[in-house]
């Protein structure tokens, strides 16, 4: 088998270098993505793990509450309990740099008390005597310490001023201390910063609550007894965990968002793996007669697949390696766009820099690649391995060009059968059963179309037998012509393309999904004229709370309009936990009723009759989002528990709307949220603009007089949409890379057959030469023929991914995700597909076409 | 007796419409013979070269080459026992083009997994013999027509089979290169007692056979001994072809 490998194999590899490169270049492209992704994946995952153990510290049970926290007099009853040793509490929030709009300069203030905390976290700062006399910290009330990477990069120093947005508007603060990065230090990528929890608690408006309650327990007391201790005593408004449960926690938030990324990063792998199949598929066409040589001279069917298996072996390893090298830099390339999607739909901060990557996984990753690449050369070897040796005797042409005929029909036959189990298993929601189901399923879509895809083409083209001749040019009738004399071929071309371009519109078919389905809703639901918040990014709902009664201060300036009932509208957005994950909480002040409830956007019902039933005398009771509704399997008129503040609150679901916060989403009145939640801050307030007043003016006067005091800023109605858009755009952002690694692989593909097929063709083409076909002629057809299969693959990409992605929006998304999109399909996404579709193969088919006319006419003639 | 044929048929579907390419034939050829098949296109001689070399099988009848009756082996078995005791020669020569003059000859036993350090000697010697000494690392493109032919039939001859099999082996060659082909041939048989059959279309390729059977619709039309003059020796030199 060594012989056959060294003196047959080799040798093929060794004398058609484009070819091995472009095919190893395809391989290294596919394995790039998968790669990157994985390292992403596996870095947010430890960045998440590692931001919760730094801030743990020597805690063994945490004790939290959701976003506003809880009453601080817990912690005596915590501290009394059997088996805790030390309770340390502190307030944990994000905080940004007044006078930045922008979430960029934010950071998370650690409110502490210094005189416990060595107990269970250790700092280190450059100039130690911060931590070991805290009391100088503690009687300067603007004390704070910030981290030295987080000075660096804000150009901070020692006793420098650090301007945070506060509840009660801007206050300024002195850098006491510069944190090494050590504990807590190493956590969110170094912003974070350490305040005295009473200073704290009064600047972020927490009043006498807490954020979380660390432990550690006494030895010989088992953790799990403590904590089902503890939980039986404060009831299920508190979570009590231990660091590794929230973990586990971060990571099962995570999976949806990591399965859809793994989901696209498979296509891509799988275009490149495709490749191989199509690669050696050809080879296999092209080397019929040898293969039939072989076998005629007495090589075994097995010893023919042990060639072809062989010959890719080194391309696996070769193309894994380069694949993971690729990937790693495209890593990095990703991450920003990938953790800025992360943090912003599941409001956390996530520092990429440690992309890790470990030898270990280096080598498993090229092992599995290598795997993947020979489990890719099965099935063309087996094909080789049916080769009779008769072959040897006599020519093949006419019996491929049949063969290609049957061949698209069978891929056909197969890719339809595929498409109907894919269809089910999304449609019956089988993938809910197993992984393995799941994964099947998102591998079936793509090989389904991959199947069908070039049956289809091949209808196009004899669709296009129609157009009377003349119609187009000679050249262009002649390209058509050859591309259904050879089907066989152009299955191979169509196929290598298909891949890449159906990635490329199902991916804009889910973004503009979920472009469109978002975009509509804000129309629907926000309409006031203008939103006024603290620094951060109210698309996102990252922004500082204010103090509720700024409202009354904004009314009073000229122009300012009430939108609620006699009022600004304020609402508050938190994040809670519910049950095994965390559901955002709206609460918000009631309109004045003649707005008719436009604000809310209802499912199947009047949103009047919506906002009567959310403010109504039967409380306490909650709008649900439905895809709240569908995970937890409620419908109206069920009720839910709610961990509150002040214990477990039993509400009623009046309603189903339409929300896109992520985990779901409850609509609360906000008179409700604050006797439940003890919490009066605001996240946003609306206003509308009177009548005769100009937006602009009314604007800059609220900026003036009270902007700079309390830190607001103030956002049109049309700005707030950019916003949202510009976020929606942020999330998606890594999906044009992934886009792009798909194209260039597809093109990789076609570049590799159109040069086979025109080799293949040497000798016609000398033929058509030798009877007048100009240099130019020639050129136009591989062109054309070229065009040709990039137009009509891009044409079934485009359907395939039309019908893939409203299987995957409809669907497995609900599945995945929990959210319900409306399907939309996006005319320029159409438009953009098929454009890329004849660029990509305008680039592949360039150099073919003008290897093909620089043929000499008698050496083409002579080709074997 | 060298190879036995016994009422062997083939029968080939042609669409739908059964084809019957062999019709009960049966045939003896010993050792030692230079055998000659002729008729016209669709005569059924290739399919019968094809059987008589495992390469398809017969749809009934038994093909026995050196008392083994290769239609019951399996396509493994039957692929060793080529590459062990038969070799081809064909119109198109079929050299491997990634491979040099000397790499083709030694194909065979590279088949073996037998070194190249081991098969050299052997296929040196009889590409030497060939008078291609001067030509062992030339790739195929770099041969011609006769040199090509003349590789394939060493290749053809490296594990010294006793049954050799050529379609047509001059069918793509000029006339004067053709006949120093067919003298090569004719040499084999007499020198190394070797057999030789040879499908052709050329009654004066045919003649240098020392019996030429002639088919005609799948069935044996005649098959008559023919008597050889002593051939001139062969000088290599004037094989310049």
């Amino acid at each position: 088998m060594k012989n056959l490998f060294f003196y047959i194999g080799l040798p093929h590899l060794r004398l058609k270098p484009l070819r091995s490169l472009l095919t190893l270049l395809g391989v290294a492209f596919g394995i790039a993505l998968y790669v990157a992704i994985s390292i992403i994946n596996h870095s947010t995952k430890n960045s998440l793990r590692e931001n919760i153990d730094a801030i743990a510290g020597k805690a063994k049970l945490t004790v939290t509450g959701g976003t506003v926290g809880f009453d601080d007099r817990v912690l005596s009853i915590i501290k009394k309990h059997p088996g805790v040793k030390s309770a340390i509490p502190m307030i944990e929030e994000r905080a940004y740099i007044a006078g930045k709009k922008e979430k960029s300069g934010s950071l998370y203030v650690l409110g502490v008390d210094l005189l416990q905390e060595q107990s269970i976290r250790s700092y280190k700062t450059t100039d130690q005597k911060v931590i070991n006399d805290p009391l100088v910290f503690l009687n300067q009330a603007d004390s704070i310490i910030i981290t030295k990477q987080f000075a660096h990069e804000h150009q901070l120093a020692l006793d420098s001023k650090l301007k945070l947005a506060t509840a009660n508007g801007s206050r300024s603060f002195t850098v006491r201390g510069l944190l090494e990065p050590e504990g807590p230090a190493r956590a969110y990528g170094g912003s974070i910063a350490i305040m005295d929890i009473d200073g704290a608690k009064l600047s972020f408006g927490k009043g006498e609550k807490v954020d979380r309650i660390d432990i550690i327990t006494e030895a010989g007391y088992p953790i799990t007894e403590v904590q089902m201790e503890l939980e039986r005593s404060l009831g299920k408004a508190y979570q009590i965990e231990t660091p590794e449960t929230q973990s586990k926690k971060l990571d099962s938030l995570l999976e949806s968002f990591q399965l859809i990324l793994t989901f696209f990063s498979s296509i891509a792998l799988f275009a490149g793996l495709f490749l191989i199949i199509n690669s050696i598929s050809i080879a296999v066409a092209e080397r019929r007669t040898e293969i039939g040589t072989l076998r005629a001279l007495g090589a075994t069917r097995t010893s023919m697949i042990i060639l072809f298996v062989g010959e890719v072996i080194g391309m696996g390893i070769l193309g894994s390696i380069l694949g993971c090298l690729i990937g790693r830099i495209l890593a990095e390339f990703l991450s920003a766009q990938v953790v800025t999607s992360v943090a912003q739909q599941f409001q956390t901060h996530i520092s990429p820099e440690k992309l890790s990557f470990t030898t270990r996984e280096f080598v498993i990753t090229v092992l599995l690649g290598t795997l993947a690449t020979i489990l890719s050369a099965i099935w063309p070897s087996l094909k080789a391995a049916q080769i009779h040796p008769l072959e040897s005797m006599k020519g093949y042409t006419e019996h491929q060009v049949s063969d290609g005929a049957r061949l698209a029909k069978k891929l056909a036959n197969g890719g339809l059968i595929i498409l109907f189990l894919v269809t089910c298993s999304a449609v019956f929601e089988w993938e809910r059963y197993s992984t393995l189901i799941s994964a099947s399923t998102k591998a079936g879509y793509v090989i389904a179309t991959a199947l069908f895809g070039p049956f289809v083409v091949i209808l196009f083209l004899k669709g296009l037998e129609r157009i009377p001749r003349g119609t187009f040019s000679a050249v262009f009738h002649f390209s058509h012509e050859n591309l259904l004399r050879n089907p066989k071929r152009t299955i191979n071309n169509v196929m290598a393309l298909l891949v890449g371009l159906f990635l490329v519109m199902l991916i804009s078919t889910i973004r503009s999904s979920f472009h469109d389905t978002l975009m509509g809703w804000l129309d629907q639901t926000f309409i006031s004229d203008i939103l006024v918040t603290s620094t951060g990014r109210i698309a996102t709902t990252e922004v500082q709370a204010l103090n509720e009664n700024i409202q009354r201060r904004i009314l009073k300036i000229p122009g300012v309009r009430a939108i609620g009932t006699g009022r600004g509208a304020g609402s508050r957005v938190i994040r809670v936990p519910y049950l095994d994950g965390k559901i955002t909480i709206k609460a918000m002040d009631r309109f004045a009723d003649f707005y008719s409830g436009r604000y809310i956007s209802a499912v199947h019902a009047e949103p009047l009759e919506l906002i009567q039933r959310l403010y109504g005398p039967f409380q306490p009771s909650v709008l649900a989002s439905q895809d709240f509704l569908m995970k937890h399997h409620k419908k109206e008129g069920d009720t839910i528990l709610l961990n509150t503040p002040r214990g477990t609150v039993q509400f009623r679901i009046v309603g189903a709307i339409y929300d896109y916060a992520p985990g779901g989403v409850l609509y609360i009145d906000r008179k409700i949220y604050k006797k439940f939640w003890n919490d009066s801050l605001v996240s946003a307030f609306a206003f509308n603009i009177q009548p005769g007043h100009d937006l602009e003016q009314v604007r800059n006067d609220i900026e003036r007089t009270l902007g700079k005091q309390l830190n607001l800023f103030v956002i049109s109605n049309h700005e707030f949409k950019v916003q949202t858009q510009e976020a929606i755009e942020q999330s998606f952002a890594y999906t044009r890379a992934i886009e792009l690694i798909a194209l260039i692989v597809g093109m990789l593909g076609l570049l590799n057959t159109l040069l086979i097929s025109v080799i293949e063709r040497t000798r016609e083409i000398g033929m058509l030469r030798a009877v007048g076909s100009t240099q130019g002629q020639i050129s136009q057809m591989i062109f054309w023929e070229s065009i040709l299969q990039g137009f009509l693959g891009a044409c079934v990409a485009v359907v395939f991914g039309i019908y893939i992605g409203w299987l995957f929006v409809r669907y497995s998304l609900v599945g995945s995700i929990g959210w319900i999109i409306d399907f939309h399909v996006a005319i320029p996404a159409i438009l953009s597909t098929i454009t890329v579709g004849i660029l990509v193969s305008i680039i592949a088919g360039y150099y073919p076409s003008k290897k093909a006319s620089k043929l000499l006419i008698t050496e083409a003639l002579d080709y074997e | 007796m060298l190879l036995k044929l016994q009422n062997v048929t083939k029968t080939y579907l042609s669409g739908e419409q059964p084809v019957e390419a062999l019709k009960n034939i049966s045939l003896e050829i010993g050792s030692g013979q230079f055998v000659s098949i002729m008729g016209p296109s669709g005569s059924g001689k290739s399919t019968l070269l094809h059987l008589m070399g495992g390469l398809d099988r017969p749809t009934s009848g038994r093909v026995i080459v050196n008392d083994q009756a290769i239609e019951t082996l399996s396509d493994d078995e039957v692929s060793k026992f080529r590459r062990r005791n038969l070799g081809f020669i064909f119109q198109f020569f079929n050299l491997l083009p990634t491979l040099t003059a000397l790499e083709n000859v030694a194909l065979p036993r590279l088949l073996e997994n037998h070194k190249m350090k081991d098969i050299t000697p052997r296929a040196t010697e009889l590409l030497k013999m060939m008078n291609l000494g001067n030509r062992l690392d030339h790739r195929p493109n770099q041969l011609s027509g006769g040199e090509m032919q003349r590789v394939a039939i060493a290749r053809a001859l490296l594990s010294k089979p006793l049954l050799i099999l050529a379609d047509e082996p001059t069918g793509n060659l000029d006339s004067k290169t053709g006949e120093s082909i067919l003298n090569l041939l004719s040499n084999m048989v007499r020198e190394n007692g070797q057999t030789v059959v040879m499908v052709t279309h050329d009654l004066n390729a045919a003649s240098y056979g020392t019996r030429l059977i002639k088919f005609r619709d799948g069935s044996i039309a005649s098959d008559q001994m023919i008597s050889q003059p002593e051939p001139p020796p062969l000088i290599w030199g004037n094989l310049d072809v």
